[in-house]
Formats: C-alpha cells, structure tokens, sequence
C-alpha cells in the first residue's frame, strides 16, 4: 500500500515528476561521463605500460610519467643484465616528433621505439601489417582512430617525421593517447634516427624477471648498483603515469569536480521535488498519524517515492549514458563504462534519493497529529 | 458496567507562562457502548480539546482517563499510537481523504494499517464501502465524489479497524441536510451495532439522532438534564 501512494504521489503532479526525473537523469549523465571519461583518460595515460609485458621499468631518475622520458643510456641495460633475477631487458625509447602530413600540415606525434624482436613491448592491436616490417627503415605503424589526424589512409603513404622520409607499414586499432600527440610505433632504430639520438640511447629499459624471482628484492638490487636509475613494477608507473595527467595536469580534478558537482545538483532537485510534494501531503499524512500509523508508515512512503524517482531516472540515465560512450568510441576522449561503474553508479543515485528524502522525512516526523481536528 | 470511555477531571493547558490558557478546566465524562454522545458548547468551548483527549491523540494535563476499564493516560506516545489503531475510528469535518487514492484504496490504506493486506484488503474495502451505501462509487477518486460521499468513504475507513469507538469534529458541518442526513444515520447504525459515538457539533439536525447530549461552556461541561432537547442555533 505504502508503494501505491508513494507512486500515486509521483504521478500526481506530472510536471514535478519531470523535473524530479530531469534532475536524476541529468546527475547520473554528468557523473556517468565524468567517471566514464576519468577512467578512459587513466586507461590512455597507462596503455603502453598496461600492454607491455614488462614487471618492472628503469627509468631515469625523477620521471614520473611514460609520456614524459628523457635519455637513459643504453649501457644502463648490460649493467642490469648483470643483475640475478633479470631474464630479459630490452631499450625503450618515447620521444616527441613533428609529423608532416602528405597534404601538408604538421602534427606533434610520440615516436615509440621497440626493438623489432621485442618480447615485452611495441604495438598491439595490429589490425593491418606486419609487425616484423618495421625492421625496414623508415617503417611506422599508426593507429586507426589517428589516421584522419595524421593524413594518411593505408598501408604504403609517405609522410615526414622530423624532415625525414617515413613509411606506415600497418594500423592498430584503438589505441588512444591522452596528450593528443598520437602514438607511431617504429623500431627502436628508426626512432633513435628520427629524433638524432645516438644508437646507445634509450629512454627506459623494460626488464623482465626470472619466474620465482623477488621483485622487490631486484629492484633494490639494481637501485643500489645504478643510483641513476629508478625502478617501478609496471603498476606503480601505471598508477604514477595516469596520477600524473590526471592531477598534476588538473584534468582529473575538473572531472571530478564536475561528477560532484552532478551528485549535489541531482541531491538538491531530488531533495526540492520531493518535499514539495511531501508538503501537498503534510494533511494527508497527519491524518495517518492520527488514525495510528506508526512513524515507520510515513517513512516508508517517501523513501519509496524517492526509490521509485531514483530506478527510473536511473534507467533513463544509464541508457543515456551508455549511448554517449559508444557514440563517443571512436572520439579521441573516449569514456568508458565498466559494469562495476554502471552498478556503482546506481548505488550512488539511490543513495542520493534517499538522502534527499531526509528532510522530507523530518518534516514528517515533525507532523503532530492533533492538527488534524481544526 | 458500559462505559468504554471514562474522564474524571479532565483538565488541558495549552502553552505555557504568560501565554497559557486552560482550555478545559476539570471535565468529567462517560461515554458508553452503543450510545451516540453530542458534544455541544459555543466556539472555543473546549469541544475539540476534549474530543482529541477521549481520542488520545491529545494528552491531558491532567485528570485520568480510562478505556474499558484500562487507565491510558500516562502512556507514551507510540502507545497512544497503537491504541488509536485499534479501538478508535475518527471521522473529520474536512474529510481528510487521499485525494490520489480512490475510495476503495483510501480504505486499504486504513486495512493495510491493521495488517489486513491483499485481496483480503481489497474484498474488506469494497465489503466496508457497501456497509455505507457506496459499492456503486468504489473505484471514483474524491474529486468525483459529492462531500457527503467523502465523507461516508471517511466513515468507511474509520471503520477498518472495527473500533469501539467513534469520533467525529463537525462531521456534516460541510455537508447539505440530505447527505447530512445520511452520514447522521450512518452514526445512528454504528451506535446500534454496539460502538460508542461521540460527535462535535452544532448542526441542529444531528440533536434528534444523539442518545445524550454533553454541553460544554469555557471548558467546563454545564450540568443539566442530559435528556433536555434544548438548543440554540
Ligand atoms: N494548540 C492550541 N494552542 C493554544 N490554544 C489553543 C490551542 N488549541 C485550542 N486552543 C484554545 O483552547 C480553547 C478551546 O479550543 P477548542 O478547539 O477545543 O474549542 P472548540 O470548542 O472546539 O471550538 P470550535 O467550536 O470553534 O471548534 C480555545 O480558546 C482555543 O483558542
Ligand atoms: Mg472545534
């Protein structure tokens, strides 16, 4: 019974009921797409360390994120060969580069140098091409979603990356960047000779262990033999890389700012709504309390009032925001929704009704039921 | 002994300090099974006072007041609560209906109170609606109902709970001599079945159908003949 007039009390008033369900919908949009486009951002600013099968990274002292390398010199990676625990370690370089489109025009591109036999990392996703074909000089592989970006089309164009003759030779798929400077994967050679480095520079070295070996226990080896280098298990400069963008850069904070400030403006309509329409029922409810209804009763009413409001401005909202992720797939900003975001999310709505249904719920608690004789 | 309810000394203050005012002043009264007791007085007299504190939805400042035999003043609130559940019905002047709900459902909600949920519910709504002539109006929403209608709905569920008492604030004071009348026999009937009535009023029409009439004058009941059909309009 309590469902049929907390329902009856939504339906009364069409025109709030809008409103309620705009505002609802409107909070879990804006914190659907904040969250969404947060974790999107986080996966682009970690893919090359999420897809490279390295367990730990050297990188120069003080780096903080995989974008941002400066020179690591290659003897660095001999000295940690000598090192007991160490299967494999392999040169890495990321260099920014100016890229010259066949029409012309240029663009800031991440050169991404991997050895052509490389075990732990270069390009995934290969959709076209070959990976062994960037042993040829001048060889690059660019991604699909980049391809508009950077003027070329397929396998065979001609481009310029710093005034030198490149060739793509394959395209990955979604494959995202979160500078906007796409990444172009090559070898580990043409990337010393697009940038001019020297054939013993390389910006990291990707190691992997021997199985059984301790992580921590290698990484304060090679820490104490190279005080230039610092070492990171692949999450934590995951974790430093994506921390870096998202609140060095400020980006992580309007994010979630703007998620917040979803969840105040959703509390807030919610809240206004519903004690709106608690007050339209203040006689009716104080009638109920007259005849005996415990407190509970009335409770019960608004808090499903408010529940009703929250599954369907869910729904709507969810929907929504579904529709925005994959409309935005192939947009350089992609956001993603996750299952445990899309449950987190619904969590949080109802939580937001409820809560807003607290001075609903004072009002009624406040209700003398003596006013109903007058 | 017949007396479900029994007042003794009944006394209200409203407010306190400066601003307070007795409102009833030392009332004692009966109120008896399957009698229909008039509570009469001019405005401000103390009748809704009084009504509230036989209802106990008001709690007397002091005095004693016993409900078949059980004294109930000095219960808590939650108490009073389930008390009035039980053994009480009210009826309003204004109605008091839900207006979203319709007059079968504004009586589910009273059966849903009592724990009668369901299709048992639904059967004892539409089975309480014909005991007040409306089996015809079950499905119509107040708004589609005449006042006199509402109000036989508002009978209709005071009733859900079976109580032994009834009480009422100016039950046809909003209401034409015909639907008045009505509602007035309604009353009549529920006394008849063994419930105790007890109606605020000052509608003339009601005086011929009350068993007793209780006239109360600056929050003290006027003693008299209680039988006299005296009034004044
Ligand atoms: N909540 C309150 N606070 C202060 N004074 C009150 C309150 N309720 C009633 N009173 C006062 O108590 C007195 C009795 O009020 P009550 O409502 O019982 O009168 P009544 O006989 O029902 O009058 P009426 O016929 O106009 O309904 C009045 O003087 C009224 O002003
Ligand atoms: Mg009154």
């Amino acid at each position: 019974m309590t469902t049929l007039i907390a329902w009856r009390n939504l339906a009364h008033d069409r025109v709030r009921l809008i409103v309620t369900l705009v505002g609802i919908v409107f909070s879990v949009v804006l914190m659907g797409m904040q969250a969404g486009l947060l974790l999107g951002f986080s996966k682009a600013t970690t893919g090359l360390i999420d897809y490279a099968k390295a367990d730990l990274w050297m990188v120069p002292k003080g780096t903080l994120d995989v974008d941002l390398g400066t020179p690591l010199d290659e003897r660095r990676r001999f000295q940690a060969l000598a090192i007991p625990g160490i299967r494999r370690a392999e040169p890495y370089l990321i260099n920014f580069a100016r890229w010259k489109k066949p029409s012309g025009g240029t663009e800031s591109i991440q050169l991404v140098g991997t050895p052509v036999d490389s075990e732990l990392a270069g390009p995934w996703n290969l959709e076209q091409g070959r990976l062994e074909d960037l042993a040829i000089p001048d060889a690059v592989i660019v991604d699909h979603l980049y391809a508009k970006k950077l003027g070329v089309s397929q396998v065979g164009d001609t481009v310029e990356i710093n005034q030198r003759r490149a060739k793509i030779v394959g395209f990955t798929r979604g494959i995202r960047t979160f500078t906007q400077s796409p990444y172009v994967f090559t070898s580990i050679a043409n990337a010393r000779t697009f940038v001019g480095a020297p054939s013993t520079q390389a910006g990291y070295v990707l190691l992997s262990l021997t199985p059984g070996a301790d992580p921590a226990q290698v990484e304060a080896a090679i820490e104490a033999r190279i005080p230039e280098v610092e070492i990171f298990a692949a999450k934590a400069f995951a974790k430093s890389s994506s921390d870096y963008w998202l609140y060095t850069t400020g980006a992580g904070f309007s994010l979630i700012i703007s998620a917040i400030l979803g969840l105040v403006v959703g509390i807030v309509i919610v809240a206004q709504t519903l004690y709106a329409s608690t007050i339209d029922r203040l006689p009716e409810y104080a009638t109920l309390k007259a005849m005996g209804a415990p407190s509970r009763y009335l409770y019960q009413i608004i808090i499903t009032q408010a529940g009703i409001a929250a599954a369907i401005g869910y729904s709507i909202g969810i929907v929504v925001v579904k529709i925005l992720v994959i409309g935005a797939a192939e947009a350089s900003a992609a956001p993603l929704l996750p299952l445990w975001l899309a449950v987190g999310l619904g969590v949080l709505t109802f939580s937001m009704c409820v809560g807003a249904a607290v001075i609903s719920i004072r009002k009624v608690m406040a209700i003398d039921p003596v006013g109903v004789f007058r | 002994m017949n007396a479900i309810l029994k007042g003794a000394d009944l006394r209200h203050v409203y407010g306190t300090g400066p601003t307070a005012f007795e409102a009833l002043r030392g009332v004692s009264v009966e109120v008896n099974r399957g009698e229909v007791v008039l509570l009469l007085g001019p405005s401000g007299s103390g009748k809704t006072t009084l009504l509230q504190i036989l209802g106990g939805l008001l709690r007397p400042t002091q005095g004693n007041l016993h409900l078949a035999g059980q004294l109930i003043t000095g219960l808590d609130l939650d108490a009073l609560s389930r008390l009035r559940l039980k053994h009480f019905g009210f009826v309003f002047q204004a109605y008091n209906l839900f207006p979203t709900l319709t007059a079968a459902e504004n009586v589910a909600v009273a059966l849903d109170l009592v724990g009668i949920r369901g299709s048992a519910g639904k059967k004892q709504a539409r089975d309480l609606l014909g005991e007040v002539g409306l089996s015809d109006r079950a499905d119509h929403f107040p708004a589609q109902l005449s006042g006199g209608q509402r109000q036989r709905v508002a009978i209709a569920r005071a009733l859900a709970a079976d109580p032994e008492v009834v009480l009422a604030d100016e039950p046809t004071a909003a209401l034409d001599s015909h639907s008045g009348a009505k509602v007035i026999g309604l009353f009549r009937r529920l006394a008849d079945q063994g419930r105790a009535v007890v109606i605020v009023t000052h509608d003339n029409r009601i005086l011929k159908s009350g068993d007793r009439i209780v006239k109360m004058e600056d929050g003290l009941v006027v003693p008299g003949d209680p039988h006299a059909p005296e009034v004044h309009a």
